[in-house]
């Protein structure tokens, strides 16, 4: 293994890449798109475990999401890191749950209910709703979103915090006390409580430091200010942290996310602050357009330096029907213009659910099977719904053929994990499942899509229905399984489109702007680019008319455009309609988005150099 | 330092529900078969990585036997706590995941040998073991945990002289390999060149050529050529490594070698290179932190040996937890007093389970501990192998006792109770000792009314019952409460002394007196006195009486009184005494 990574390493770049893995102590890399922070991630990883860890110690990778988490976790295993005991890979949440709550916090006074679970979106709103409805019409109007701001900005329950502001005070208090009452508590819980802990007692700062002498933190950017506290406590501890991030590409502030936190940590004297240069993703003019958009210019260059991507608008004015109706004959344009690409290499960007709605259901109307990542998708990607499409993978694909399918013995692996806890029986649910998986592989012209997830719900996975922590994931199941009726929307998916979810497969991406951070497409069709719909804009009752929202509000939609741009490995093509509907139905013309037209200033700036 | 703190044992062997304090060392006494060597296999059943899986899965013969027929759906469960595991940070990376207590730093293992979930247990076919942390039995020990932290055990019937030659077992093995590995090309081409001439020498002997060559032949005799592996007679085998490990020790200036040693000095060799190499292998960080059980370290060591070798233990820095079990009263009386485990079988419904008592969580305080552990070293720690104990003021008792039992037909010895002299009236620190370890006892003790108010004795009763029962308030009771409390508790008591109490039985004053007459008959007023009392001429003045036998000395008299004592003159205090513990043990 010693050897394999550091021949992987001596591909790294000198554009921050190689000092990112050289770096001998805490480290702030601060890496823009495309600059293959992952790949540097991971051999970094290799290499602490190889030069800095002993058999007793861990290194903790954590991520913000489970699909950043996901995608670490398979890296690893390609340079064959994928089963070492002395690495801990998971999500901040489950990070903060395994390794301190449910081992650490039975032994303090933590005001924690005896047995608690981890509350459900519906609880969570449950709860919220009683907080609101237990403090009267005052807090008729407050937001999910706004509370968690408050929560999670105001750490200490003080003087500080009581006083700020009452009402959110107040409905903080409440929300949680609902929570304990009915024995829950939520994800912003497990951070909080998680901070209290490493806070008030330093045993638990030396048990973590013990275990986890090194921890590397990805999307740094997407943390908030408890987790930054968490983090120099445990440098302060001794504890090695290596830090990962962009700030450009912080998009997350509606869950407290602070960008400048990343940049705090980076000009600390105790950290090396790398910056990566490269970037390996887009082409040439891309990078340059996208280098400086948001914040300072870094002077990232371009690997492609040959390759000149089309940035191209397109006006629809018609309206946002138009506007999907040509983004979807982009779509099937591009495919065209490259052999050997697939729908998978297109994504279709736009602003929200309801645009989802109008792209999927045109998309149906073109006969194109699509990957839908939004509130409003069929199903969501969870662990659950991505072992049922792996099943359908291994009964439609021939794994010997394609580089498309999944092993059984992976299926076998999903499957103990999933069920482990809460089957007295493991070796004969595997048992059953292994049947029922091959002898629908040897009928399988005679089963439907429907009737194939159905048995697979109902025979093998009845069990998981009854448990409590599967709730939220098992509701996106039902829903897969209401979506391939017959009535349901994706009625005309095959069992072997269902399973093809692998590279290059014919399933287009629809993708709001937001879920595709961390992804890359050969094209990306964004939609919306329309003052009003992107940004959405705000009312002035004072000047009666239509305005940009606040600077930082509308700098954080700059950074999503940004993401949305440098999605792109070739060429970007934005849609718009220059006008927008307020809520009322009146058509207001505001013009193309300001970031076309801060684009546009970019690309005169360029065609002039 | 890190060391197991508590050990609770459930349905396992002699153990129903068995759980003890503990400190760093361990002396564990108690009975043969009490289950000494049981509580250390369980121990290792969480510790020792030496053990297989099928070691660890266990039969229904090892199921404690009162469950009869309820074996099969029982749960044997064996839990340590371990405190200070934060002494190192690999102790505590490993450990942490099974913290209990923050205070001490304690953390939990447990063994289960359970049905498996799920299954309605028909046999012990349907079982499992687990090993978890902490009170969470999904939190499975990770698998550094058995490098970390292990257990060795020396068998009680070891074979030293056979581990030592084992070149694969023997603990020269890492020293000699580290040796090989570490040789210069040119050391090893001279050691090579070196033996290749004694080869030369050797082989160019025409006799030596010859033994090969008729083993050979004879070889082939019978199994024909097809099946033979011919031999040659060599040195040693010609590879470098293999020559650094035929290296072996000698003694006696290299004279001798082990096999011809005495047992004894080849255990102490043994003993002494286990240490080395623990300490070589806590160096080199293969193991963190180890648990050395040693069985009957006195079974080949001279009692001498076996005090400075365990005094090495118990003192000794090392990252090392040393537990013995002993028969030996010499190891166990020379074991600081909280080291101490003692064993023993009860009653436990129509069978029986052993329950442990350890020193480790005794009252004792301070000069207590110093009163009994000079006590034991100078007795040699008999007691704590005894199973009732008749705790007596000196000398004279410790004489007469005996001799009165043995006319009443009592044989304490065969039955295991001894007597023991507290060499004064200060019973206190005994009886909190022998509550301690569970050993019931008896208390005879003069009465002393020397003109006090309240006699001394019954105080020194008020003051023990005090220790004994919890609720029980000294100084407040009257003389009769005192005394029938005092023999509900074993405490029995006269109404002087002993000798004033042997010179009431007629028979007795003869005997007494005639001693006396022998030591001071010749002398000009005190030999007429002894004579009138022996006569029955005047009634026996008590201080004179107790001052002419202190003039013999009280144990001297005892002892010449002891031989001559006639059946049937125990005085009744001293027969309730008897009864009482008889009926205890």
């Amino acid at each position: 293994m010693a050897n394999f990574y550091q021949k992987e390493a001596e591909e790294l770049n000198d554009l921050g890449q190689k000092a990112a893995f050289n770096s001998a102590g805490n480290c702030a890399v601060l890496a823009g798109p495309g600059s293959g922070k992952t790949k540097t991630l991971v051999l970094k990883v290799a290499k602490i475990l190889d030069e800095n860890i002993n058999e007793y110690e861990k290194v903790a990778c954590i991520t913000y999401s489970r699909q950043c988490c996901k995608e670490l976790q398979q890296r690893l295993k390609n340079i064959g890191l994928s089963s070492n005991e002395n690495l801990y890979v998971g999500t901040v949440h489950s990070f903060c749950l395994s390794q301190i709550i449910s081992p650490l916090a039975h032994l303090v006074d933590m005001e924690l209910p005896a047995t608690y679970s981890i509350a459900t979106e519906k609880q969570r709103n449950d709860c919220f709703n009683l907080a609101k409805e237990h403090i009267g019409d005052s807090a008729k109007y407050c937001s999910t979103a706004a509370m968690t701001n408050y929560r999670m900005s105001y750490l200490e329950r003080d003087e500080v915090f009581n006083s700020s502001d009452i009402l959110y005070a107040n409905l903080v208090t409440n929300y949680e006390q609902f929570l304990r009452n009915n024995n829950l508590v939520d994800f912003d819980d497990l951070i909080l409580i998680s901070r209290k802990l490493i806070t008030e007692n330093e045993w638990v700062r030396d048990i973590l430091k013990a275990k986890f002498p090194v921890i590397v933190i990805d999307e740094y950017q997407d943390l908030g200010k408890p987790l930054h506290e968490i983090v120099l406590l445990l440098v302060d501890h001794g504890i090695r942290i290596i830090a990962v991030g962009d700030v450009d590409q912080s998009i997350y502030g509606f869950t407290g996310a602070q960008p400048e936190l990343l940049v705090n940590l980076s000009e600390r004297s105790d950290f090396e602050k790398v910056e990566m240069k490269l970037n390996y993703r887009s082409a040439k003019n891309i990078v340059n357009l996208s280098d400086g958009f948001v914040g300072v210019k870094k002077g990232v260059s371009a690997h492609n330096q040959d390759r000149i991507a089309t940035i191209d608008y397109h006006l629809c004015p018609n309206g946002l029907d138009e506007q999907v109706d040509e983004a979807l004959k982009k779509a099937l344009y591009s495919v065209t213009l490259l052999a050997n690409r697939t729908l998978s290499d297109i994504a279709i960007l736009y602003p929200d659910a309801k645009t989802g709605d109008i792209v999927a259901q045109k998309a149906s109307e073109l006969g194109l099977f699509y990957n839908r990542i939004d509130n409003n998708a069929p199903y969501r990607k969870n662990p659950l719904t991505t072992f049922i499409e792996d099943c359908a993978s291994w009964i439609t694909h021939d794994w010997q053929k394609e580089h498309k399918s999944i092993y059984l013995n992976e299926i076998i692996k999903t499957f103990t994990n999933l069920i482990h806890n809460y089957t007295e029986d493991v070796d004969l649910s595997i048992l059953n499942l292994v049947k029922f998986l091959w002898t629908s592989k040897n009928i399988l012209h005679l089963i439907t899509t429907e009737s194939f997830v159905s048995e697979l719900i109902n025979s093998h996975f009845s069990v998981l229905n009854k448990n409590h922590e599967m709730v939220d994931d098992f509701s996106e199941v039902l829903k897969m399984q209401n979506s391939l009726n017959n009535d349901g929307v994706l009625h005309n998916v095959s069992l072997y489109m269902l399973g093809d979810n692998r590279a290059k497969s014919h399933k287009l991406n629809l993708i709001t702007y937001h879920s595709s951070k961390g992804c890359e497409y050969d094209v990306v069709i964004a939609i919306g680019l329309d003052n009003g719909v992107f940004p959405k804009l705000t009312y002035d009752f004072t000047a009666y008319q239509w305005c940009y929202p606040a600077d930082k509000e509308l700098q954080e939609k700059r950074r999503l455009f940004f993401v949305a741009l440098t999605r792109a490995k070739y060429d970007v093509h934005f849609f718009k309609s220059e006008y927008f509907f307020t809520s009322k139905g009146a058509k207001k013309c505001y013009g193309q988005s300001i970031f076309l037209d801060e684009l546009d200033k970019r690309l005169i700036l360029q065609g002039a150099n | 330092m890190i060391h197991i703190s508590r050990i609770k044992i459930e349905n396992f062997r002699n153990f129903h529900n068995f759980e003890i304090n503990t400190n760093r060392n361990m002396v564990i006494v108690g009975e043969n078969k009490v289950g000494k060597s049981n509580l250390l296999f369980a121990l290792r059943l969480i510790l020792d990585p030496s053990l297989s899986e099928l070691d660890r899965l266990l039969d229904i013969d090892d199921f404690w036997d009162g469950l009869e027929g309820r074996k099969v759906g029982s749960t044997i469960k064996i839990s340590l706590d371990i405190a200070n595991i934060n002494s190192s940070t690999s102790t505590l990376a490993v450990l942490a995941d099974g913290l209990i207590d923050v205070q001490t730093h304690t953390a939990k293992i447990t063994y289960e040998f359970k049905p498996r979930d799920g299954v309605t247990p028909n046999s012990i076919n349907d079982y499992e073991y687990i090993i978890y942390l902490g009170n969470n039995t999904a939190n499975f020990i990770p698998r550094s945990f058995r490098r970390c932290i292990q257990m060795e055990l020396f068998h009680a019937l070891r074979d030293c002289e056979r581990e030592l030659k084992n070149s694969n077992r023997s603990p020269m093995r890492a020293f000699l390999d580290e040796v090989s590995e570490n040789l210069t090309e040119q050391q090893k081409t001279s050691i090579l060149s070196g033996f290749q001439q004694t080869q030369t020498a050797l082989d160019s002997i025409q006799s030596i050529d010859n033994i090969a060559t008729n083993i050979n032949t004879m070889l082939e005799t019978i199994v024909g050529t097809n099946h033979v592996s011919l031999v040659d007679l060599k040195l040693a085998p010609q590879d470098i490594n293999k020559l650094v490990r035929s290296l072996q020790l000698l003694i006696d200036s290299g004279v001798r070698t082990i096999s011809q040693a005495s047992t004894g000095s080849a255990n102490i060799l043994f003993l002494t290179l286990k240490l080395l190499k623990l300490q070589h292998s806590i160096q080199q960080g293969d193991q963190e932190f180890t648990f050395l059980a040693i069985e009957e370290p006195e079974a080949h060591l001279h009692p001498h040996v076996q005090r400075l070798l365990f005094d090495y233990f118990y003192e000794s820095e090392a990252n090392l937890n040393t537990l013995l079990t002993t028969h030996s009263p010499h190891i166990a009386s020379s074991a600081p007093l909280s080291s101490l485990i003692v064993l023993k079988e009860h009653k436990d419904g129509n069978s029986s389970s052993t329950y442990g008592y350890s020193l480790a969580s005794s009252h004792l305080d301070e000069n207590d501990i110093e009163d009994m552990s000079r006590y034991l070293t100078v007795t040699r720690g008999e007691i704590l192998f005894s199973r009732g104990v008749i705790l007596v003021e000196g000398d004279s008792e410790e004489f007469l006792i005996p001799e009165l039992a043995k006319k009443l037909g009592y044989e304490f010895d065969k039955k295991g109770i001894s007597i023991c002299s507290v060499a004064g009236t200060n019973f206190a620190p005994y009886v909190k000792f022998l509550r301690s370890i569970g050993t019931p006892f008896t208390i005879i003790t003069d009465r002393d009314p020397l003109n006090l108010p309240v006699p001394i004795g019954i105080t020194r009763i008020d003051e023990l019952l005090g220790l004994m029962i919890p609720a029980y308030i000294s100084g407040v009771n009257p003389e009769a409460t005192i005394i029938i409390a005092g023999q509900a508790q074993g405490i029995f008591t006269n109404t002087q002394t002993l000798e004033t109490e042997l010179i009431n039985s007629p028979v007795l004053k003869i005997i007494i007196c005639d001693i006396l007459l022998e030591e001071h008959g010749d002398r000009l007023h005190v030999g007429p006195i002894i004579n009138c009392w022996k006569l029955n001429q005047v009634p026996v003045d008590m201080p004179s009486l107790l001052r002419y036998i202190k003039e013999i000395g009280k144990g001297r008299f005892a002892k010449r009184l002891s031989n001559r004592l006639p059946t049937g003159t125990c005085p009744a205090y001293i027969i309730s005494s008897f009864n009482y513990i008889n009926s205890l043990t």
